[in-house]
């Protein structure tokens, strides 16, 4: 599991998961309670007021999240890398890339829509974008470690789909 | 509080429908739609454990077949099973608040049905006969490329079968439409856009303006409306589309912009989940102040939540296709909007759920199946919304897109929320529906709460694999995740199982017999051993998997058939390879080296599709080549021009390699 994953993981998995339970058990426990005197019309007003927590904490995790969208790794130069995908195989140049100089890959597909999901030697998804027919999309990536690089088909495209894989080499 | 006043709208107490012919005519064709769902829930549910346990590699299915399979269960499980159900409880939710449909309402609430099952059908014979496994999103152009294991027919016939189900979703809403803007409505103008914007809750927050006399708008009858209204927006597109996909099929040089198709696509898939959560939350609205004895708690703060969402579940689309963004195209900028707006369309979760909690809170909340099973859906949906928030979230999105994450949201979504409405209603309905008591009430409160349990733990798995990568829709899965399969496929065998509890009490319901409670059995020991019928279930299901197991390794390893149960080597690289060592070669081989053309064959990616003994070759796209034994001069013109499905190598290999790779297979076939 890389960084991303473990911040998920974190944030959905245990603290997520806790908000569910606590909530699930104040309800349910309240039910059982003997003190079931409540204003609900006090409760229907404050509505307003989760109303504007719900959307402070959206606007929070937006701003948090916004600046790590992908899109600017569509731009910018490095050592080119031109992939063609069609079904199903990953067609790529023998070269091999060299770490730590940014690497420009140009995907596009032969056929039908394809992913191109790269993972490292300890099987940790680096990245992952779609590869299109009819249209070129890049991304620059600089690789830190040498070695053997995955790359696993992330876009249904067939029955051969969980066959297509394929690997590069970084030194 | 009063209701009489138009200006000061208070959520109104339900007064359901009171005439015989009104209430029958929606009985019949909520029953009608409920029972014909939980049917397709059965078929969908099979197929899903049987593709969990083929993952597992117990009772490994063939690709095409596997692929065939997951087509069906999720189209039948999602639109056939908790779409169908839901569709048909919008009916009975319009009768608990007093609005009857009406003679127009009636005719397209008919044909909505018909339409549903004739697609249904169709999809059953596309993808279980012909093997049309396109999956169930059908991502433009898949259908047309595939690699030769469905025809043109199968194609055509699926793709009508779309075309169908998305029109029963179009006659769907006109008939809602119809219904929520009936005299029920008590709006004081009779023009019919104030009429709408009554049935969508704006009377709260512009009382004036559309206002009502004597009472406002049921909270129930806001989200049918909202999504009466986006789905009509959200299908027509999509309906285009198919018939554009079906002209095609006949047709090859039609062609669409891949990239436009998507968006075609994502602007009806995402919609559509919310004709599965809409109707749900209106059924929530119905039956949850019911079961709590109250008023639901909301502010008018509500209906700006639905105001919201009748706009966002329109425009949120392009989160589907985050990944996508291509050069000189706008699709990056178009998904950076979607965040934001994805963001908005959680709102009207999140203030239902407050509403939904707060109705429970401190009441006398009723705690039997129907009251459990919708508490646990709204736990459920409260989790599953947060998963979705991550799905939604861009910078998550990238490590979690197309994983199994998204599987295991989406079974939480539609199965423990979704799907709870649905049982929830019938518990607390079918006796309305048939007038016969419900068989037996501890027997669903155990398959609400195994269902739960089993449900969730499923998920779990899912969200975990996901997590460490694992991509969804592969019928073998990298080899690291087997056991976490392994143990996917135990609860799914044990959640499958469950159901039984459920098509059992339903069908006792309607044949009028009642169990005998808990307590005249012998009180907790009935309860235990009811305990053990549900592990006794669970275990024959486990022994009827080993047993399909058993059967289908035997057939796939027969020499008529391959299987893909054998990891192969992975594909790629073709220009990275090809020593070429000069050895003498017998003249039947057209003077190519096969020695050199073994690895060729290992290096190009034929192993990825191609079964051929002498390279550890076990792919399943492509013939078998050990079985085909092809002639030189046919595997030379293969590799060189390609053919169907398979690639031309012309420009990845040299004319001296494609000899190579052409004498080792015909030297390694031929004896």
């Amino acid at each position: 599991m890389g960084r991303i994953g473990e911040i998920i993981a974190v944030s959905y998995g245990i603290l997520g998961g806790v908000a569910v339970l606590v909530i699930a058990l104040v309800v349910w426990s309240s039910t059982r309670g003997r003190n079931r005197h409540t204003n609900l019309h006090k409760l229907a007003e404050r509505e307003k007021t989760w109303f504007g927590i719900v959307v402070v904490m959206l606007v929070a995790l937006l701003f948090a999240t916004i600046w790590f969208t992908p899109y600017g790794k569509s731009q910018g130069s490095g050592q080119a890398f031109p992939v063609k995908a069609e079904q199903f195989a990953f067609i790529v140049p023998g070269r091999v890339l060299h770490k730590g100089e940014p690497v420009k890959f140009s995907l596009t597909s032969a056929d039908v829509n394809h992913g191109f999901a790269v993972f490292n030697s300890k099987n940790v998804l680096l990245f992952q974008v779609q590869v299109m027919p009819d249209h070129t999309q890049n991304y620059v990536y600089t690789f830190k470690q040498p070695g053997t690089y995955h790359i696993i088909c992330f876009e249904y495209c067939g029955v051969g789909h969980d066959q297509m894989k394929g690997e590069f080499t970084v030194r | 509080m009063s209701a009489d006043a138009p200006t000061t709208p208070v959520s109104p107490i339900d007064e359901p429908l009171t005439d015989p012919a009104e209430l029958r005519l929606a009985k019949r064709l909520t029953l009608q739609y409920v029972i014909t769902a939980q049917a397709i829930l059965a078929v969908s549910g099979v197929l899903g454990v049987l593709l969990r346990d083929s993952q597992a590699n117990l009772g490994r299915l063939d690709p095409n077949w596997f692929y065939a399979l997951m087509t069906a269960h999720g189209l039948g499980a999602f639109v056939g099973w908790a779409g169908f159900s839901v569709m048909g409880l919008a009916y009975w939710v319009f009768a608990q608040v007093g609005f009857p449909v009406r003679k127009l309402g009636r005719v397209m609430a008919e044909a909505t049905y018909w339409l549903m099952v004739a697609g249904v059908g169709g999809i059953v014979v596309s993808t279980l006969a012909l093997h049309f496994a396109g999956s169930w999103v059908f991502l433009y152009p898949l259908p047309f490329h595939s690699a030769g294991e469905w025809g043109k027919w199968a194609t055509a016939i699926f793709l009508t079968s779309v075309l169908l189900v998305g029109l029963s979703i179009v006659t769907w809403c006109l008939s809602i439409l119809h219904t929520a803007i009936s005299p029920a409505l008590h709006a004081v103008s009779k023009k019919w856009p104030n009429k709408f914007g009554v049935a969508l809750g704006f009377g709260y927050l512009w009382p004036k303006r559309f206002a009502t006399n004597p009472k406002a708008v049921p909270y129930p009858v806001i989200p049918l409306t909202v999504i009466g209204v986006d789905m009509i927006i959200a299908t027509l597109p999509l309906a285009v589309l198919l018939v554009e996909m079906i002209v095609q099929t006949f047709v090859p040089s039609a062609h669409v912009d891949p990239l436009l198709a998507k968006n075609v696509l994502w602007w009806f898939g995402h919609p559509v989940v919310y004709l599965l959560l809409f109707p749900a939350v209106a059924v929530y609205y119905v039956l949850v102040p019911r079961l709590a004895g109250r008023k639901l708690v909301a502010g008018n703060v509500i209906t700006v939540g639905w105001t919201i969402a009748i706009i966002a579940n329109v425009v949120v689309w392009a989160h589907h296709v985050y990944l996508d963004y291509p050069v000189n195209s706008p699709q990056a900028a178009i998904d950076t909007a979607m965040q934001p707006l994805t963001f908005a369309l959680t709102i009207v979760s999140a203030l239902s759920l407050y509403s939904l909690f707060f109705t429970i809170y401190k009441s006398d909340y009723q705690w039997n199946a129907a009251g459990t099973a919708l508490f646990l859906g709204l736990v459920s949906w409260l989790s599953s919304g947060l998963s979705g928030v991550v799905n939604a979230t861009i910078a998550f999105d990238q490590i979690v897109h197309n994983s199994l994450w998204i599987v295991g949201h989406f079974h939480q979504m539609a199965l423990l929320n979704i799907g709870f409405v649905a049982m929830a209603a019938v518990y607390a309905w079918l006796p309305e529906w048939t007038g016969h008591r419900l068989y037996s009430e501890a027997m669903a409160k155990w398959q609400i709460w195994l269902t739960f349990l089993f449900g969730t733990a499923n998920t779990v798995v899912w969200l975990i694999e996901g997590l460490d990568g694992a991509p969804r829709r592969f019928a073998v899965l990298p080899g690291r995740f087997v056991t976490d399969s392994q143990v996917g496929a135990g609860i799914a065998i044990a959640l499958g199982a469950t159901q039984i509890l459920f098509f059992w009490n339903i069908v006792q319901t309607i044949r009028g017999k009642v169990a005998k409670t808990a307590d005249e059995r012998g009180g907790w020991r009935v309860q235990a051993a009811k305990a053990g019928l549900v592990v006794l279930l669970g275990a024959l299901a486990f022994a009827a998997g080993a047993a399909i197991w058993v059967v289908v390794d035997n057939v796939t390893k027969s020499p008529a058939t391959t299987t893909a149960a054998k990891p192969t080597p992975p594909t790629t690289t073709p220009t990275a390879t090809t020593p070429s060592a000069t050895t003498t070669t017998p003249a039947n081989l057209g003077g190519g080296d096969p020695v050199a053309g073994k690895t060729v064959f290992e290096s190009a990616g034929c192993s990825g599709c191609h079964t051929l003994k002498a390279a550890g070759a076990t792919g399943t796209v492509g013939p078998n080549l050990d079985q085909k034994k092809p002639p030189l001069s046919l595997v030379i013109d293969r590799v060189t021009n390609g053919k169907g499905a398979m690639p031309s190598f012309k420009s990845q290999l040299t004319p001296k390699q494609i000899k190579d790779v052409a004498a080792f297979v015909v030297q390694s076939t031929s004896g």
